[in-house]
Formats: structure tokens, C-alpha cells, sequence
């Protein structure tokens, strides 16, 4: 369906910037000229982006960081499925919940139960 | 012989106990063995030894009463408990027919009301019983479970009763049955019980979405109600509700903060919010002890923030699964090991078992680099082995250089390209064979991973017989096995520093294998056309410099994160302690003309706090009292006569417009006037604190303080533990 969209808003949360790159890359191939790509690499930048606008399709990565690295204020807390707190933000703000999204992760057994009702797939293993 | 009837003995009473199982009358002899053992009589007198009015009365009979299975009371008792008292599984099992009729026989039809009526709320009669059970907590939780397990969570509370039911009673947030909680936080319509049914999910439930919806309530009330503050949030329920206020301190780690990004959007937030909270919490108790762990997250913020490593946590355990592994395998065999007698009975006697604690330490150290989880191993798969590895020191290594056009005439060259290609698939093979055999914990299928956490050496031996002594004299003071998570993530991540040192030798190893500078001096740069030889000599060395700053960058990867380290070296707290003094003098520079040779000595545990402390004093007065245009001369030594000692010197000048007599004679003063009230008041003098500070600390001296010609010279002492 979003294939049919002339304009299509996705965000990307990743911090690894090898992943992004073939993420970016791979959905630019699918989505020739119709993507707007917005990209956070921690919780607090997506959790606040989520705040403000809504997106027709995110890619989620599993493991990000609390915060965006920034010098002279100290490491991000790493999170090990931080990415499933931006599903849930998603999921659960107003207008987010058909927004499609794709989790990524190396997880093998990661527990994703009870999402509110909706349906949930894990692909292994996750984007390299 | 008397061993003999001791076993003998031992399995009529478990016949006894299990009878439910069985009919005991087709065993006439057995039955009659079984009805003299544990007479009904005795039991009024056996629970009568117990102070009735204590709160702790009733769990320690709790505890005492698997020495006494041959009283039926005992056995009826603990159908209850067993089963809805239990932290070992997630939900209570079915029961078996007759028990579940026994139980309903012993508790009665009680609402959750009845249980904070202030009478007996059991039905067995057993008087004595039901008055330790009124003081006490134990069946008051293990009932809370029990209905909420019958009702499958739709059993409906009163708000105040929920409230007040928190306060009399125990373990609730390790024993409730996930599901119905679950169910029963979604049916409360009213606010703060859903709250309370949240956080009480919060440690029990390993399902995120749990975790979510708590964190999204105390947002929302706290965007709602509170400007947007947590600490605001715990101070308002201080006073209505302080177990609920307590209770949300508790969980409200920097981890539990760390997702909080609403009411933590910067980094900053998140130890400033954890140290506002145990700031709280020492005003809350009255407990000082409280004020040194915010100073402790303050500090380690500070020297967070100067490490300046914004990326260097590559290697992670996430605690909060780590502990819940610890609450669901571990607690049975530390709770044996670790024993008092409690209070309810006279005396109090301990026992630490350290054959056990170090075999729970050993089997956790396991799970904290094993587990596919939460464990190393499974960081390094995630971020290390998947694309981040290859990435950083293939990819980035490998396109910059093909993509840097001064290059391009090489590549245009067949020759060279061909031997381009072939040095390229070797360095490729020796990337990912790393990648496939080395970067794991060693097992049957990967007998080069280079963790070995089954393996211990003498190194590794001394940090797990210190992690035993730690747990076992922290166990002999508190008789409470409380913060032991804590004490055991500390340790095994000091065990795996160790550990992770291999990984980290093994890739200085391949240093010279992975560039087969042969390969790449005998027939690379041969390759290339006549005319671009030099150029071909200039591709290798950048070649070989990118392959080396890359292996340098990822050496760092391999290191107990900072985040979770309490480990620094004496530089870096220097450091810290200088970037704090500059937030208000902005002038002081310290560093220039400074000798740092000796300043890389590292400091583990909760030890460089102290340091920092002391430090944080000198430096400041050596920039509110010192010419600044001198350098702030300083010397750090490690020294072993007596023990291993640091001793640290400070030089300042005394400014050209200060008479050095006149600052002696007040430095003097100083030093005779009373520190005991030093921390009290933000202006007392530094001297005084450090005063305090040593008077405190056996394991800090402060051996000089004093002008000596134009200088103020400053010595501090400190015993270090390894």
C-alpha cells in the first residue's frame, strides 16, 4: 500500500551507522523519490520526534541508546530493547496505531507478549 | 544406629506432610508413628515462644517452620504460604483437590478489607497463630496473592484499603502472580491504585510492555500534576503515601531513569533526578548515609562527563535483567547460605555460608558473560559481531581509501588491482574468522572464544574470594540481603575486566597478522605501475595507520563500561575535579607545566569518591586562593611500606599581592578550629572539611596542610584496598 503513496514519512531509529546505511539505502531502492527519511539514533530524540509528528512507516532498531551521544554530557545509557519503548510510544500515542513498523534485532528469544492486541513478528535474524 | 532412626523419623514426617498424596491409613504402623510425632498439644506452647505483638514474629515462624512438618497446623499453614508466598514462579501452581479444600478451610471467605480490620482473619483457630498472623505480614501477602490469583485480578480494590494494605505487608513486588496484577492494574479506574498495581509488576514481570505502562503513568501524572518533576511526584505521596513514595525511589534507578525520557529528556537529568531522590530519601529516614549516594551519582556524573567517551560502552550487561536473574535463580541458594535467626526470638544469631556464596557468585559470573540475553556474550553478538565489527574495522577501513580519487590511478592499474583484490579477500577472512571463532565465551563449539568465565587464575581467584567476603560481612552487619545485586554486578564486572583483558590482547596479537605488511611490501606495492610507486608506498602506510587506528579505537570496546564503573584513575578524577571548579572560576588552569607521567594509577570500587572529595577541596582553594598564573604542581604516588598507600602532593602559589606569613597563620587557625559541623554550611572552610573528611575515613590522612616559602604545600594519604 505505502508502495502507492506519493509521499511516504518513515523514521529510522538506529545508531550504528553501518546499519543505517544499508536500511537507508535498501528502502531509497524501494521507495524511489517517494521517502522522507527521519533518523534518531537514541529513545529521547525518537520519543520527542513522536511528540510532534506521525510517520506512515518505522525501522526500529532493537538496541539503541537512551540518549543521543553527545560531547562533554557524559555516555547514553545503553538499551537493550530500547527499541521496543519506541513500538510501545508508537503504539500507544494517538494516530500511531496503524503506523506499520519493523523491529530489528540479533535477539534471539527476546520476550514481545501482550502488545495491547497487535500483531507482532520478529524477523531473524535481524539486518546486517 | 541413632543416624538411622534420625532418617526414619525424617521420612515419617515427610509421609506426613504429603499425606494428600496418599491414603496414611492403608500404613497402620506409619500412621500411628505419624500421629505421635508433632502433638497437637505442643503446638500452642511451640507458638507462644513467639513475641506476639512483633511485626517480625510471624515470618520468623515462617522461616523455622520447615524444622517442624509433623505439626498438621504447620502443614496446613503452609499451603498457604508455599504456594501464594513464593517468589520461585511466575504464577501459583493448580492445587491438588484436598488442598485447595484444606486452604479454603483455613483462610475463610475474608475480603481484602478483613485484612486490615484488626482482627484475626484466618479461620483456623489456632489463637496464638492468628495473633502472630494479625502482627505479621506473611499471611497477609500470601492471602493479598491468593485472591488475586482466584479472582484472576478482576477482585476490585478500595483505594484506601489497597494503601493500606501496603504497609502491612511483605515481598509483595517478588511474589504476586503476574497475570492477574496484569489484569487487574488494567481494570483500576482509579489512578493511583493502577500505580501501585504497576510498580508492584514492576520487578516481578519481565514483560516490557509492564515496564512501559509504568513509566507512561508516572509521566503523565507527574506532566500532570507535578511540573513534570519526579522528585515533586515522591514528595507529594511522602506524606498520603509513603510506601508508594518509597517505593518508586526504589525502582527509579538511573536504568529505570534512562527510559524515562519525558521527565529525563537530556543526559544530565538522569543523575541529577537519581540524586534529588536520594537526597529524599535522607531528608524522608533522616538516614545521612542517603546524602553520600547522591554525592556518589554527582561525582560519577562529573567524571563521566569529562571521560568524555561518548560511545564507549560496546560491551553492556543490562543490570536490571541481570538482577532479575539473580531473584529467580540465585535467591534460594543465597538465602541458604545467608541466614539469622531475625528478630521475634531472642538473640540474633548469623550465618554466612561461603562455600555457597561462592559457588552462586561463580554460576552468576556465568550467566553475566553467558546468557543470551543479557549477558556479554550476547552484547558482543548484537553490536560487535553483527555489522559493527566487519563495519569498523573492514568497511571503514576498506571504502575511504578506494573512494579517495589520489588512489584512483592504482586501482586503474590491473596489476595492482588483482593484488588489491587478493590481499583484500585475505584481510576479509582474517576479519570475519575472528568475527566466527574468537569473539565468543569459550564452550565445545567455539573452543577459540576468547572468554573464558570457567576459568579461573589467580587474579580472577582474588576477586572472587574478595566478592564472597564483601557479600558475607555486608550480610553479618544488615542480617538483609538488600543492595546484594548491586555488590554482585560490581563483581562480576571486575571479574570480567579481567576476562575481557584477553580480548583485547588477542587484537594487539593480530596487529601484524591482519596487515601482512609482507604481502602488502613484496607484492602490492611492486604491482603498481613504475610512475605511481611512491604513490603505491604512500596507499600502504595509509592502509596500515587506518588499520591501526581502528584496532586503538576498538581495544576500548573491550573495558568495563564507564557508565557502570565505579573505576577511575587518578588523572581523570583530577580532571573531573577541575573541570567542576572551572564551571565557577573559569580562569583556573591547573594543567599547564604539570608532570601527568605518574597519574594513570587506577582506582576501583566506591574508593575514588573519598579521592574525589579531597581533591575537589584542594583544587578549589588552590583556584580561589592561589596566583594563577601559576601552574597547580601535584604529584601521585603509590607507595608500599605499610600496605599500599597513594600519596598525593598539591603545590600552589600564594598570590605576589598575599603576605605567605599572613596565609600560614590562617591556614593554622584553621586547622584548630572545630570541623565537626564542617558539612554543614556551604561556606565552612575546605581545610575544615578535610578535617572532617579524615576524621571520618580511617583510610584517609591529611598529612600536610601548610605554607612553605611562597607555596601552600597539601598532602592526603590514602590506604588502598588491593
Amino acid at each position: 500500500m505505502l508502495l502507492n503513496t506519493d509521499h511516504v514519512r518513515c523514521l529510522i531509529v538506529e545508531d550504528d551507522a553501518f546499519k543505517l546505511e544499508g536500511v537507508r539505502a535498501y528502502l531509497n531502492s524501494v521507495f524511489t523519490g517517494t521517502l522522507e527519511i527521519s533518523v534518531c539514533q537514541a529513545l529521547a530524540s525518537a520519543t520527542a520526534l513522536l511528540g510532534s509528528q506521525t510517520f506512515d512507516l518505522a525501522i526500529i532498531d532493537m538496541s539503541i541508546h537512551s540518549h543521543e551521544p553527545q560531547a562533554g554530557s557524559g555516555s547514553p545509557f545503553p538499551l537493550s530493547s530500547g527499541g521496543l519503548d519506541v513500538l510501545f510510544t508508537i503504539v500507544y500515542s494517538e494516530n500511531g496505531a496503524n503506523t506499520p513498523c519493523i523491529i530489528l534485532t540479533q535477539y534471539p528469544d527476546i520476550e514481545i507478549e501482550s502488545l495491547g492486541g497487535f500483531k507482532s513478528e520478529v524477523q531473524h535474524p535481524g539486518f546486517q | 544406629m541413632g543416624h538411622f532412626c534420625v532418617e526414619i523419623n525424617n521420612a515419617v514426617i515427610l509421609a506426613k506432610f504429603n499425606a494428600h498424596l496418599f491414603e496414611l491409613g492403608d500404613y497402620p504402623a506409619l500412621s500411628e508413628i505419624a500421629r505421635a510425632l508433632g502433638r497437637a498439644e505442643l503446638f500452642g506452647q511451640l507458638v507462644a515462644t513467639y513475641e506476639p505483638d512483633n511485626v517480625e514474629s510471624e515470618y520468623t515462624l515462617f522461616k523455622h517452620s520447615s524444622a517442624w512438618m509433623e505439626y498438621d497446623p504447620i502443614r496446613r499453614y503452609r499451603i498457604l504460604i508455599d504456594n501464594y508466598y513464593d517468589a520461585s514462579r511466575d504464577e501459583a501452581a493448580e492445587l491438588p483437590p484436598a488442598l485447595a479444600e484444606q486452604l479454603r478451610a483455613w483462610v475463610g471467605e475474608a475480603a481484602p478489607r478483613d485484612l486490615i480490620s484488626g482482627t484475626p482473619f484466618t479461620k483456623h483457630g489456632y489463637i496464638a497463630l492468628a495473633q502472630l498472623e494479625l502482627s505479621g505480614t506473611a499471611t497477609r501477602s500470601a492471602l493479598f496473592n491468593y485472591w488475586l490469583t482466584e479472582s484472576e485480578g478482576q477482585i476490585g480494590f478500595e483505594k484506601e484499603d489497597l494503601l493500606k494494605l501496603m504497609g502491612v505487608t511483605r515481598d509483595l513486588a517478588r511474589t504476586v502472580p503476574i497475570r492477574a496484577v496484569r489484569t487487574a492494574a488494567k481494570l483500576a479506574k482509579d489512578g493511583l491504585v493502577r500505580l501501585i498495581l504497576l510498580l508492584l509488576l514492576a520487578k516481578r514481570s519481565k514483560n516490557e510492555l509492564d515496564s512501559f505502562l509504568l513509566r507512561k503513568l508516572l509521566e503523565d501524572t507527574a506532566l500532570k500534576y507535578h511540573n513534570g518533576s519526579l522528585v515533586e511526584l515522591v514528595k507529594s505521596y511522602e506524606k498520603s503515601h509513603p510506601y508508594v513514595a518509597e517505593y518508586i525511589y526504589d525502582i527509579a534507578t538511573e536504568d529505570f531513569l534512562a527510559k524515562l525520557t519525558t521527565l529525563a529528556p537530556h543526559r544530565a537529568d538522569i543523575p541529577e533526578i537519581r540524586a534529588s531522590l536520594h537526597e529524599w530519601m535522607a531528608t524522608f529516614t533522616g538516614d545521612e548515609h542517603f546524602l553520600q549516594r547522591a554525592r556518589a551519582v554527582r561525582i560519577d556524573h562529573q567524571i563521566n562527563r569529562v571521560r568524555n567517551e561518548i560511545d564507549d560502552h560496546r560491551i553492556y550487561v543490562d543490570p536490571s535483567r541481570f538482577a532479575s536473574w539473580i531473584e529467580d535463580e540465585m535467591m534460594i541458594e543465597l538465602n541458604s547460605a545467608l541466614t539469622s535467626t531475625g528478630s521475634g526470638k531472642k538473640g540474633v544469631a548469623v550465618t554466612c555460608d561461603e562455600t555457597i556464596l561462592h559457588l552462586v557468585m561463580t554460576q552468576s559470573y556465568i550467566a553475566f558473560c553467558s546468557n543470551a540475553v543479557f549477558g556479554i556474550a550476547s552484547y558482543l553478538g548484537r553490536r560487535i559481531r553483527h555489522g559493527t565489527f566487519h563495519g569498523h574495522l573492514y568497511s571503514s577501513v576498506i571504502n575511504p581509501l578506494q573512494a579517495n580519487p589520489r588512489f584512483k590511478p592504482l586501482f586503474d592499474h590491473g596489476p595492482f588491482a588483482a593484488k588489491w583484490d587478493t590481499w583484500k579477500g585475505s584481510y576479509n577472512k582474517a576479519v570475519q574468522a575472528i568475527i566466527a571463532e574468537r569473539l565468543h565465551v569459550h564452550s565445545k563449539s567455539k573452543p577459540h572464544g576468547l572468554l573464558t568465565p570457567e576459568v579461573y587464575w589467580s587474579a580472577k581467584q582474588e576477586v572472587l574470594s574478595s566478592a564472597v567476603k564483601v557479600i558475607s560481612s555486608n550480610y553479618s552487619e544488615t542480617t538483609s540481603i538488600a543492595g546484594i545485586d548491586q555488590t554482585m554486578i560490581d563483581y562480576c564486572w571486575r571479574l570480567a575486566e579481567l576476562d575481557l583483558g584477553a580480548v583485547t590482547r588477542y587484537l594487539r596479537a593480530q596487529q601484524a597478522p591482519l596487515k601482512n605488511e609482507q604481502f602488502l611490501l613484496q607484492e602490492l606495492v611492486p604491482a603498481a605501475a613504475p610512475a605511481d610507486a611512491r604513490l603505491a608506498d604512500s596507499f600502504r602506510r595509509e592502509l596500515q595507520l587506518s588499520i591501526d587506528r581502528k584496532l586503538a579505537v576498538m581495544f576500548g570496546w573491550f573495558k568495563r563500561p564507564s557508565i557502570v564503573a565505579p573505576i577511575a584513575t587518578v588523572s581523570l578524577l583530577f580532571a573531573a575535579t577541575v573541570a567542576e571548579v572551572k564551571d565557577t572560576i573559569p580562569d583556573f588552569d591547573p594543567q599547564a607545566g604539570a608532570d601527568s607521567s605518574k597519574e594513570e594509577i587506577e582506582l576501583v570500587g566506591d574508593f575514588y569518591h573519598l579521592i574525589y572529595d579531597s581533591f575537589a577541596i584542594a583544587v578549589r582553594n588552590a583556584a580561589k586562593y592561589g596566583d594563577l598564573s601559576q601552574p597547580l604542581r601535584r604529584n601521585f604516588e603509590i607507595v608500599r611500606d605499610k600496605g599500599k598507600r597513594l600519596v598525593v602532593e598539591f603545590r600552589s602559589s600564594i598570590r605576589p599581592t598575599d603576605d605567605p606569613a599572613a596565609v600560614s597563620a590562617e591556614i593554622e587557625e584553621r586547622k584548630l578550629a572545630d570541623f565537626m559541623d564542617a558539612n554543614m554550611y556551604e561556606d565552612k572552610s575546605g581545610i575544615s572539611k578535610l578535617m572532617l573528611l579524615a576524621h571520618n575515613r580511617h583510610e584517609f590522612v591529611l598529612d600536610q596542610y601548610q605554607v612553605v616559602g611562597n607555596e601552600v604545600r597539601i598532602t592526603f594519604i590514602y590506604a588502598l584496598e588491593h
